[in-house]
């Protein structure tokens, strides 16, 4: 070595003030590693003191995660997803080519282009890269570590099946709140339970698949206007199918048009027309004003100035089956003037006829009814036939459930019910009555206007139904009618209840040019009845097809 | 291995040599060196999986088994640079210093760009990061400036801020602000140890802030960083997962193995792995990291400041900045104390480059704050 000489451990070049130094910056060090020591604790230890955490975790809490809808099987109907909004951060991104190649990586649908060109046109902020991204594909992103990604959180409510039961199940808002359907009635329950429970309605997918299928081939078939159609077990009170024509895609629920979105088996209400009459039939029985084997007039009747005729005018005196089977108007006027307005307005009442069906649904409407003053002859004339107060489907399905229940009404409702636990029921006819009246609808079926509606093996007993919708100016319109049928099975020992009702047909030749509920509604019940009563574990009967009515269950 | 290549036949040729060496060795951040190490080992075991899913990498131990490698080398390469002599050290690190600076100002032509950053390039299939090299160099080559005449002379001064200015010219168009801060810092301390004015200190403290403006403006992923950091944007990712993970391994973690947010973390081999070693090892496994690290500091400037040569002094010095304040920065980071900013943790974070040159750092430290028997010794080895 050449020049100046470097000597390591010269004692001359110590220098005290280097050592002050050194030791300050020791000092300085530990300080700095007792800081980061303390910062960790803080996090680790005292985690809830930190702020940005806790807003993170309130971001958390406050996101909509519903409970799982499911039916009574656990098929699931609704179930809330996480998804993410991608958003690429302008300033932490030094390579957005690179990122955007990483993401396309991922997710394959970005459109690399229209970000490069949103990217460039920035130079601070967040520019929208994808508006669809999954949990699953966040973290593929995360580990393909594309830089400069901002994932913006969101839960989306989804319906595996569509349109199936779509208003039974509803939807929610851009905030996740039940809009209507059950995702509104039971919104408190399905937001508290989070997204770890599910909440199981009354539906079985099975039934209403063939319920919701039958109900469009009878509409098209007639080309209604819309229709509705409802399946109860009675003893339970279980709602198994709710449906309502013409339905929409829940996933696509922005395009679905007000019409599609009623929900005509709650929301609508009609002058159901002849199946009323079964309720008429069953109170004059229960009372003992006729026996079953009575005789009744049938012949035009004149109460407050109007005369009340048949449809179908035939010689009487009829047996009241007979009258049931040929719907005759003038019968059931007769036996509701016998009844009068209280004891009219009483039996409508406890069969939930007067009051809104299903609560807890807001869609759900309040019958419309006569000022209890306003229950004059006249109109209890018209009630007992089906005139004068108009329910929805619903309501009529339900007050109808008496007959299959032994005379016990219940308020059927859409969450399933626990096995064995039976819901409040009211007795408001003697099971001698409602088996009376099953042996009548019985008759109406095998011999009557609802003859369609039979499905062998299966004993349908039921009762149609056609009423014309009035005009404005109150008279009524026999061109626009509310065809419907209303019907038990099997016979023997009912069990479920069938309702269709189907919203102005028209006489179309395939139903022989007929509008009328047995024409339309009455063979559409029939195909339901054939194809859901295997899966509610109905065994068909096959010598009793046609025949008479067996009594009790058979040994 | 140049470097074996010259002490193997002194050391053959002394067999006194290496029981004086050993004895004169700071044994205690030996040991700590050895813990550090063991402890990146498991951390790797820890982090590899993940993140080797994360960059495609099929092999799930890959960064484990580079670990596995690295570590006992950092070892061997340490041990063998602390039998280097005072003037070895300046030698080496004065050639460490020309080889990096040459190799950084190729890199524009050569270099291997990632993520919108030159700093690497391939050799023999080997990724290198010529900075990591030059840092211990650089802060040899600024403390013989300083140190070269009895009274410190503002032309030694110059000529180290100087030198710094370029290499850091360098780093800014990689570009690695990290690496840039970090080098200043340790080129301040050697100043500061070799004698600074207070005045100066003072200045430079007050310079600071212009400095983070000039950055902020100039560089646009710095102020996003900074804008997350200080709740002026939305939060990066990668810093609320690492948050979470510290929160979620609390005071003694979740246990080996059951981490979860390190899947999520970028980088959780090496600039998060310090938010892998909290969640699967809580506080407890903080406190020994920055215990070592600290020990690491305390022990060796105590020894430091009993040395008798001012070159000593300021080299040592300058190697314990370096080794610590990346230390500090990475785990500031990794526990969301300070924005993010991608800094190994030494000894602990996987990477080749990293790794070797901090192994170069701590082998000059532990030759410079060995204990001689005698200065003639050192005189005798290398007075001729």
């Amino acid at each position: 070595m050449t020049g100046r000489v470097w000597t390591p451990g010269d004692p001359d070049r110590s220098d005290p003030k280097a050592r002050r130094r050194v030791r300050l910056l020791a000092t300085g060090l530990v300080a700095g590693f007792v800081l980061v020591a303390l910062g960790h604790a803080r996090l680790a230890v005292f985690a809830e003191a930190d702020r940005p955490a806790e807003a993170r975790a309130e971001r958390e809490r406050t996101l909509p995660v519903r409970a799982d809808l499911v039916d009574r099987n656990g098929e699931l109907l609704a179930r809330s997803l996480r998804f993410y909004t991608l958003f690429l951060d302008v300033r932490a991104t030094r390579d957005a080519a690179e990122s955007l190649r990483r993401i396309a990586s991922v997710v394959p649908d970005v459109d690399t282009a229209a970000a490069m060109r949103r990217f460039s046109q920035r130079r601070l902020g967040q520019v929208i890269v994808h508006a669809d991204v999954s949990p699953r594909q966040r973290a593929a992103i995360l580990a393909a570590g594309a830089e400069g990604v901002v994932f913006e959180e969101s839960t989306r409510r989804v319906y595996p099946r569509g349109t199936l039961a779509a208003h039974v199940i509803g939807f929610v808002n851009r905030e996740g709140r039940g809009v209507i359907g059950a995702e509104r009635a039971f919104d408190a329950e399905l937001r508290a339970a989070g997204s770890m429970a599910r909440i199981a309605l009354s539906i079985d997918v099975r039934v209403q698949y063939a319920v919701e299928e039958e109900l469009e081939r009878a509409a098209r078939g007639s080309s209604a206007l819309g229709g509705a159609a409802i399946v109860v077990e009675a003893a339970s009170g279980e709602v198994l199918a709710l449906a309502s024509w013409p339905t929409h895609d829940l996933n696509a629920i922005n395009r679905a048009s007000d019409d599609q979105k009623l929900n005509r088996a709650l929301t609508q209400r009609f002058e159901m027309g002849s199946t009323v009459k079964v309720f008429t039939f069953a109170e004059a029985i229960e009372a003992g004003r006729v026996g079953e084997d009575a005789l009744i007039e049938v012949h035009p009747l004149q109460v407050a100035g109007s005369t009340i005729r048949d449809f179908n005018p035939v010689e009487g005196p009829l047996e009241l089956a007979r009258a049931l089977a040929v719907s005759s108007n003038t019968a059931a006027a007769r036996l509701a003037l016998g009844a009068g307005a209280t004891r009219q307005r009483t039996m409508l009442r406890q069969l939930g006829l007067l009051d809104r069906p299903l609560r807890g649904f807001a869609e759900a409407a309040a019958p419309i009814q006569p000022a209890t003053d306003r229950w004059t002859p006249d109109r209890v004339a018209t009630i007992g036939y089906g005139h004068g107060v108009s329910v929805s489907a619903f309501a009529l399905a339900e007050a109808f459930s008496v007959f299959a229940n032994d005379g016990r009404a219940v308020r059927p409702g859409l969450l399933a019910r626990p096995d064995g636990l039976e819901p409040p029921a009211r007795q408001v006819f003697s099971p001698a009555t409602t088996r009376t009246l099953v042996r009548m609808m019985r008759e109406t079926v095998t011999d009557g206007t609802g003859i369609r509606a039979d499905a062998p093996g299966y004993e349908v007993a039921g009762k149609t139904g056609t009423a014309e919708k009035q005009r404005a100016d109150g008279t009524y319109d026999p061109d626009r009618q509310v065809s419907s049928f209303v019907g038990l099975f099997p016979a023997r020992a009912p069990r479920f209840v069938v309702f269709l009702m189907l919203d102005e047909p028209q006489r179309v030749a395939a139903n022989a040019n007929l509008s009328t509920g047995g024409a339309v509604a009455a063979p559409a019940v029939g195909r339901i009845v054939t194809r859901i009563a295997p899966v509610l574990g109905v065994t068909p009967r096959r010598t009793a097809a046609d025949g008479p009515i067996v009594e009790g269950t058979p040994g | 291995m140049a470097i074996s290549d010259v002490q193997a036949p002194r050391r053959s040729g002394l067999p006194g040599f290496v029981s004086a060496w050993w004895a004169g060795l700071d044994r205690v951040t030996l040991s700590t060196l050895s813990v550090l190490l063991l402890l990146g080992l498991v951390l790797q075991l820890a982090a590899s999986p993940g993140a080797t899913a994360r960059i495609g990498i099929a092999e799930p131990f890959h960064f484990f088994e580079r670990q596995m490698v690295f570590a006992p080398l950092v070892l061997i390469v340490a041990l063998a640079l602390s039998m280097l002599s005072t003037v070895g050290v300046r030698r080496l690190g004065m050639a460490l210093a020309a080889a990096g600076l040459v190799a950084m100002a190729m890199l524009p032509l050569v270099g291997h760009t990632e993520n919108g950053a030159t700093r690497w390039m391939i050799v023999a299939g080997q990724s290198i990061q010529p900075s990591e090299f030059l840092k211990p160099g650089f802060v040899i080559v600024a403390a013989w400036l300083l140190t070269r005449d009895v009274t410190v002379r503002p032309g030694g001064r110059l000529k180290a801020i100087g030198l710094y200015a370029v290499i850091a010219l360098l780093l800014y168009g990689q570009p690695d602000i990290g690496q840039m801060l970090l080098l200043g810092t340790a080129l301040m301390v050697v100043l500061f140890v070799a004698g600074l004015g207070w005045v100066w200190v003072v200045a430079v403290a007050l310079a600071l802030p212009a400095l983070g403006l000039f950055l902020y403006s100039t560089m646009p992923h710095v102020a996003r960083r900074m804008d997350a950091f200080l709740g002026l944007a939305t939060p990066l990712e990668q810093v609320e997962v690492a948050r979470d993970a510290i929160q979620r391994g609390g005071l003694i973690g979740v246990g080996p193995g059951d981490g979860m947010l390190k899947r999520d973390l970028p980088d959780a081999h090496t600039d998060y792995i310090y938010a892998v070693a909290g969640e699967e090892f809580g506080l407890l496994a903080g406190l020994i990291i920055i215990g070592c690290f600290a020990l690491l500091a305390v022990r060796s400037l105590g020894r430091i400041a009993r040395a008798d040569d001012r070159f000593t002094v300021c080299a040592a010095s300058g190697l314990v900045a370096l080794l610590t304040v990346q230390a500090l920065v990475n785990i500031g980071v990794g526990s969301t104390l300070l924005p993010s900013k991608g800094m190994t943790l030494p000894f602990i974070s996987a990477g080749g480059s990293s790794m070797l040159g901090t192994a170069i750092t701590v082998g000059f430290l532990l030759a410079l704050t060995r204990e001689r028997a005698d200065a003639q010794l050192a005189g005798f080895r290398q007075g001729h």
